[in-house]
């Protein structure tokens, strides 16, 4: 289960598909206080990203993976990524 | 274009043929030299000439295969049988794909993979560590070699990477590698997901990244987040080809720009220069002004450790230039640069030229066309001048101002030589503007002023004056004077768009090959779509049949949609090949004179043949087949209607009769007239033959017309020559011609007075038109009967038909009808007797007719033939027509049955 | 009338850029390579070149020098037209003596208008 939704808290892990993005978009819809733990995410379909730069949910933990430095700063309103 | 698209496959299957054999001699009996640059030419002109055409796979795949065996030419990789038989593959993989666009049956979206698995085999062999696209440096630096400074950015890239991000060309400046950077922006479709496509994904792997934004609009809470509202852009370095290669598939979806590093940098050293004066710190410039590379890299480095950048804008700025200077590997263009007063005019207005003329079109040109000016210490003075005595030409159009830019260019260049390049500047220019030119500096002068727009205006009426007397220049002027600046750019977007091309387009076509074709081919696809007619008619029962048997509506109504594309086309195919057969009637005319001729001297009698219309196109097995009609009603008239020169005298005639061969068009018809000015024919003379010889009763002699009377010479077994000529021979009579011309579905009236001339009047078909006929049964067999003479179908008691005199009868709505048994009149045995009879009413010159026939059946489309062979006899058939399950169907001549039947 | 030659080893190419420049004052000549077009050219009056690069028995560039060093040649504009983009070749193409240099496949409007502006006529009217 990719993602995996707690009270609070929908914890994203590995690679989420395409068809992961509906469900955490209705999720994160709910209610404006729920967070994202995205510390195992590896990486995501472009939908899930779109959800997650859309809504820019709180995120409670930042991913581990190298490969997604690049949402850590658009997540924060960096606009541009540069690549280093 | 499709003429193009043909020329294409056959040059290049050509073009494969060639290296396929060259590559099979090569793998036997090794690697010659020419071979190899034959075989890299065939693939060079394949891939050149492909790209006219919207193929980019196929062109990818040729230009792959040419840049390997560019590199076994340069002796980089040596050849192997590997290689040749991956070279084979890939002429393989072109051939099956000119097959597929030979047919129009390519798929791109299918090459495309192929496309790009080949190719990067291929490449493979010519850089093996070359990880797919992250890299091309190895290239990248060979090429880098003679790229000079007559580079810069456009300003659309500028506005690009400005828009970008702050300090983006900066940034970008810092990391580049490679020759060339591309400014990529990807706006995927919101309907992308769908197709399986992961936009971020593809943007993330996206070859030499270097940095991208993604523009994510906010959402609602009711948004179709499977809807891509993802907006990208990123800037990396990589070569156009690699970047086009991993965005194939979403071509369409995205726009990218190139442009090479040192355009960058140049463009950037302005902005460098200026931060560079910001930062206080002496050893930093001494080390600059030294072009001590060195010495800057660790100062830089230095000043980046230690200074506080916590100041917002401006200090990014700073720190960016302080980064990339103590990286930089080369600080030549800092001072290269250096914008020189005098030579400012020429660098804006180059600079002018290089944005506005191909801003949207080819940003690979515009690299090209900036000019050196400022390196050049003659010229200098020359721009000096043309400020001071600016005598501008004209308003030039954007590509007008790039060629001008680079004759300027070329008169500056280094390897300018005066003998060799001064007369083509001279004469190029001069013809552009209007002068002619004796020495460097007045052409340079003179360029430098028609490039700069600002005088134009204020001085247009001078110019006006001096070039209207010169030849050339009197075009140029004029649209100068009738579109104004501001027109000049849309004029140029539409006039050759549009109205330009049908001209030369149309100048193609008239090139175009006459292609011969064996007649009996062309009759065979005749009767192929004649077959497929009487086919497609099929498809009707079948639907009716799925209704009935099968229950299914839906079938039905599918096979019934059907139908009617398969009628549509079959008749376009019909109609184009029934034109492919119309030749002009002068292809039998030309017989004429000469048969006339023969006849006339026999006779001793004078004629004078007249042809009018000869180009009247027509079916050619129809006018093949009248010929011999033709040549009999020419016969008769040179036989019996014009006199003997001694008796025309006599009459006050003209000694030479004439005789007029005229084809007129009418509609779908044609008329063809055969006219003779001699004795003409006596209907009394004909009425008394035709009671004598049988052909008319007693009543009837006395009751017809004249008008009826003449054409009775058209009856079975009339023939007006009291003595038989030996012209005549052949036993064709006059019913004879009527046959053969109403078997082509033609009619033939006759009019003639006496001491004037007669005429013969044929209406015929233009086309063996295809005919509906209404099919019936007799005997167990199948007839056919013209639709356009059946009246009505009605089955009535055997009773009902009487018997008044020698006639059957029978009475329909108080009309009286006579009725023909066709068993009887066709020769079959007589039907047991029936209670009911089933009539095909038809109409006729002489009334309507009842046939008597055993059955009724659907009508279909047939085209008739004549007939032929054994039947050609049976003047009851008009012509047969063949079935769908290729049964002969016998079409009645209902003239002729009737005829018999009474 | 004016008489442009287009060499280009491949037919196609040679027809595709016949249908753009060719007009009714126009002349239109053909050749496979610089040999052949050298051949035509000489003895005949020739308004201008547009020269492929790549081309076998006498490529382009050689064909554009060649063109210079005659006399009779000399003043006739040429156009070079090559599949090449890298600016070397545009750089090379400028040395050997070519008056302008086009990017195959070539933008078909650009083609006529510098055609044009080259020699007059075609789209100018």
């Amino acid at each position: 289960m990719p993602i995996a939704f707690k009270k609070k808290v929908a914890v994203m892990t590995g690679h989420c598909e395409i068809e992961e993005a509906e469900s955490l978009f209705t999720w994160l819809n709910e209610e404006a206080s729920r967070q994202v733990n995205l510390k195992a995410l590896t990486s995501a379909h472009t939908a899930v990203y779109q959800v997650l730069l859309a809504k820019k949910p709180k995120v409670s933990v930042w991913p581990e993976s190298e490969n997604l430095f690049w949402l850590i700063k658009i997540m924060n309103n960096k606009s541009n990524v540069w690549c280093e | 274009m499709s003429e193009l698209l043909d020329v294409f496959i056959g040059e290049s299957r050509e073009n494969l043929e060639s290296a396929s054999q060259e590559l099979l001699e090569i793998q036997s009996s090794g690697p010659a030299p020419e071979r190899v640059d034959k075989i890299f030419r065939d693939l060079h002109t394949i891939k050149g000439s492909s790209d006219l055409f919207d193929i980019k796979p196929l062109t990818r795949l040729a230009h792959a295969a040419e840049d390997l065996l560019d590199s076994v030419r340069a002796n980089e990789v040596s050849f192997s049988n590997d290689i040749g038989d991956l070279l084979l593959e890939a002429l393989d993989q072109i051939s099956i794909w000119f097959d597929e666009l030979e047919v129009g049956s390519q798929d791109l979206e299918q090459w495309q993979p192929i496309s790009v698995n080949l190719g990067a085999q291929l490449r493979h062999f010519i850089d093996p560590d070359a990880s797919c696209g992250s890299s091309n440096e190895n290239e990248a630096v060979s090429s880098k070699e003679s790229s000079s400074v007559n580079q810069n950015l456009t300003d659309t890239q500028r506005e690009l990477l400005a828009d970008f991000s702050e300090n983006a060309d900066l940034k970008l400046l810092c990391q580049t590698y490679g020759p060339y950077c591309y400014l990529i922006q990807y706006t995927p479709d919101e309907g992308c997901f769908f197709r399986g496509e992961d936009p971020v994904n593809v943007a993330l792997t996206l070859p030499g990244l270097k940095a991208f934004n993604i523009a994510m609009p906010e959402l609602d809470h009711d948004a179709d987040i499977y809807n891509c509202m993802t907006r990208i852009k990123a800037i990396g370095c990589a070569d156009e080809d690699v970047i086009k290669q991993h965005m194939a598939y979403y071509e369409g979806q995205y726009t990218v720009t190139f442009f090479s590093s040192q355009a960058l940098s140049a463009s950037c050293a302005s902005k460098i220069r200026e931060n560079i004066a910001q930062i206080p710190d002496e050893t930093l410039t001494d080390a600059i002004a030294d072009n001590n590379l060195e010495q800057v890299n660790s100062s830089a480095g230095l000043l980046l450790a230690s200074q506080d950048f916590s100041d917002a804008d401006c200090d990014d700025a700073k720190r960016v230039t302080l980064q990339f200077l103590s990286t930089a590997s080369e600080l030549d263009f800092l001072s290269r640069a250096e914008p020189s007063s005098h030579a400012e005019t020429a660098e804006s207005a180059s600079q002018s030229i290089s944005n506005e003329a191909f801003v949207g079109t080819d940003d690979k040109a515009s690299v090209n066309v900036l000019s050196n000016a400022d390196e050049d210490a003659p010229l200098k003075s020359n721009v000096k001048l043309a400020d001071i005595s600016a005598r501008p030409e004209k308003i030039l159009a954007p590509h007008e101002k790039a060629i001008l830019t680079q004759q300027l260019t070329l008169l500056n260049s280094d390897n300018y030589k005066t003998e060799l390049m001064f007369p083509s500047i001279a004469g190029l220019v001069g013809n552009m503007l209007g002068e002619t030119f004796s020495d460097e500096d007045t052409l340079a002068v003179a360029i430098c002023n028609a490039l700069d727009d600002e005088t134009i205006n204020e001085q247009a009426d001078e110019i006006h004056k001096q070039q209207s007397t010169e030849e050339a220049s009197a075009e140029t002027t004029q649209q100068t004077n009738t579109s104004p600046s501001t027109a000049d750019f849309s004029e140029i977007n539409t006039v050759p768009g549009r109205g330009d091309s049908p001209q030369p387009i149309k100048a193609e076509r008239q090139a175009v090959k006459m292609l011969k074709v064996d007649q009996t081919k062309i009759d065979y696809l005749m009767d192929i779509v004649g077959e497929l007619t009487v086919a497609k008619n099929s498809l009707p029962y079948l639907a009716k049949q799925a209704e009935e048997e099968g229950g299914s509506r839906k079938l039905s109504k599918q096979i019934k949609a059907h139908f009617s594309i398969v009628n549509r086309l079959t008749e376009s195919l019909q109609s184009a090949v029934l034109q492919i057969r119309m030749v002009p009637v002068s292809h039998v005319f030309q017989r004429y004179p000469r048969l006339i001729r023969d006849l006339a001297r026999k006779l001793d009698k004078k004629i004078e043949l007249c042809m009018q219309g000869e180009d009247t196109e027509f079916d050619k097995n129809l006018i093949e087949s009248l010929s011999e009609p033709l040549i009999h009603l020419l016969r008769n008239s040179i036989d019996h209607g014009i006199e003997s020169p001694e008796e025309r005298i006599e009459k006050g005639k003209p000694e030479t009769g004439r005789i007029d061969l005229i084809a007129t068009p009418l509609d779908d018809s044609v008329i063809i007239e055969i006219r003779d000015d001699g004795k003409g024919i006596d209907p009394n003379k004909i009425k008394l033959l035709a009671f004598q010889k049988g052909v008319i009763t007693e009543s009837q002699l006395e009751s017809i017309d004249d008008n009826e009377a003449l054409q009775l010479i058209f009856a079975a077994g009339f023939s007006t020559s009291e003595q038989v000529s030996d012209l005549s021979g052949r036993g064709v009579g006059m019913d004879a011609v009527k046959t053969m011309v109403s078997q082509a579905g033609g009619t033939i009236e006759m009019y003639s007075e006496v001491g004037v001339g007669t005429t013969f009047k044929l209406l015929l078909p233009q086309t063996m038109s295809v005919n509906r006929v209404m099919m019936f049964e007799v005997s167990d067999q199948m007839f056919g009967v013209g639709m356009d003479a059946v009246v009505e179908t009605v089955k009535v008691p055997t009773s009902d038909i009487q018997r008044i005199r020698n006639e059957h009868i029978l009475v329909i709505r108080e009309k009286l009808i006579p009725v023909c048994n066709l068993r009887e009149a066709l020769g079959f045995e007589q039907d047991v007797d029936r209670e009911e009879q089933s009539i095909l009413v038809v109409s006729t010159p002489q009334g309507e007719f009842g046939l008597i026939i055993d059955k009724f059946h659907e009508g279909i489309d047939v085209i008739q033939k004549p007939l032929e062979g054994v039947l050609a006899g049976y003047a009851h058939f008009s012509g047969t027509a063949l079935l769908g399950d290729g049964r002969v169907l016998l079409i009645i001549n209902v003239q002729e049955v009737l005829a018999k039947c009474r | 009338m004016k008489t442009v030659m287009i060499v280009d080893d491949a037919s196609t190419v040679r027809m595709f850029h016949k249908m753009l420049v060719s007009t009714p004052d126009r002349i239109i000549e053909e050749a496979e390579n610089g040999v052949e077009a050298l051949e035509k050219a000489i003895g005949t009056q020739v308004d201008l070149f547009l020269v492929d690069v790549n081309m076998p028995k006498m490529d382009g560039y050689r064909l554009c020098k060649e063109i210079r060093r005659n006399e009779a040649l000399r003043a006739v504009p040429i156009i070079m037209v090559s599949t090449e983009s890298a600016n070397r070749d545009a750089e090379r193409a400028y040395q050997c003596g070519a008056n302008y240099y086009m990017t195959k496949p070539v933008d078909a409007d650009m083609l006529k208008l510098v055609v044009s502006a080259v020699i007059g006529g075609g789209s100018n009217e």
